[in-house]
């Protein structure tokens, strides 16, 4: 079961008992609307086998005086794997500049993120031995409504798609660990 | 990667206390029998004893003082309860010194 994220739990409790600004207002509001996408996405993770599989919710990192969200990180003995949550609704394209744009023309994200959470992470998550574990982020758009219009993105990972990429994860994790009882016993 | 979560160290002066509906957040709950509670406006109906285990257990988080008189305890709650259903719980999360001591402790 999905932990709840310890910064909701406060503005939960205090919420009515303390006056808000609207600033505390629109976090709280996103963070309840985080929760949502985690709790949603939580859904698909508890149809696969965990064992093999570690997982951790709501990592916040500060990057260049940003501070970046990774809402699950599932690390496996061959691979770390990041997903970013969102709830874009609509057709979508990715411009020459790499920004997602909706269909109104609007800027909605900043794809270039990605590339430095990524070095970010790289400096983070450093594996003793001489294999470092690959660093794999994926958007992943929990709206059914969501499509990518134009150049496809590998980076992101439609709902449809996700269930199947968990198995993928799941299956990976497993035959690792095989490999590695082989390799003992021989 | 995450930092630990910083709580409030001091409970602001307009702090409004007692506890409240998980759904709606209101304050106008009453008790529906020793182990239920209802919101009078959203009628949600939560277990008293995980509420109360919440509402303190954060407060003691918050590093609010909990040590208090059984009257200040039934204050605190903000519902009113029967002075069987109060002792329940006073006895079931609050502990004291001595037999004849009149202030608890909220046992986290």
């Amino acid at each position: 079961m999905k932990p709840k994220n310890e910064r909701l739990k406060v503005y939960e409790f205090l919420y009515n008992r303390l006056p808000f600004s609207d600033q505390d207002t629109l976090e709280y509001e996103a963070m309840q609307r985080m929760e949502l996408l985690e709790e949603h996405f939580d859904l698909y993770l508890r149809q696969i086998d965990l064992s093999n599989i570690e997982v951790h919710w709501h990592s916040e990192v500060y990057v260049d005086s940003d501070l970046e969200l990774i809402n699950v990180l599932l690390a496996t003995e061959y691979c770390y794997y990041l997903f970013i949550l969102h709830d874009f609704s609509g057709e979508h394209y990715i411009n020459p500049f790499n920004i997602l744009i909706n269909k109104e023309h609007e800027a909605v994200y900043d794809l270039n993120r990605s590339t430095k959470i990524y070095e970010k992470f790289k400096t983070t998550l450093v594996d003793e031995g001489n294999f470092q574990r690959p660093i794999i982020i994926k958007h992943v758009v929990l709206n059914e409504t969501f499509r990518l219009a134009k150049r496809p993105s590998e980076n992101f990972l439609s709902l449809k798609n996700l269930p199947y990429y968990l198995r993928a994860i799941e299956h990976s994790a497993v035959i690792r660990k095989k490999h590695m009882l082989k390799d003992s016993n021989s | 990667m995450t930092q630990p979560l910083q709580l409030p160290k001091i409970i602001h002066r307009n702090f409004k206390s007692g506890l409240k509906c998980d759904k709606c957040s209101s304050f106008n709950l009453e008790a529906l029998s020793s182990s239920l509670a209802v919101c009078l406006d959203c009628r949600h109906i939560d277990n008293l004893e995980r509420l109360l285990r919440h509402y303190f257990t954060m407060l003691t988080l918050c590093n609010r003082p909990l040590t208090l008189k059984k009257k200040e305890i039934h204050q605190e709650i903000g519902v009113q309860l029967t002075s069987y259903t109060l002792q329940k719980y006073i006895n079931l999360l609050f502990s004291k010194k001595s037999k004849h001591a009149q202030y608890y402790t909220y046992k986290l």
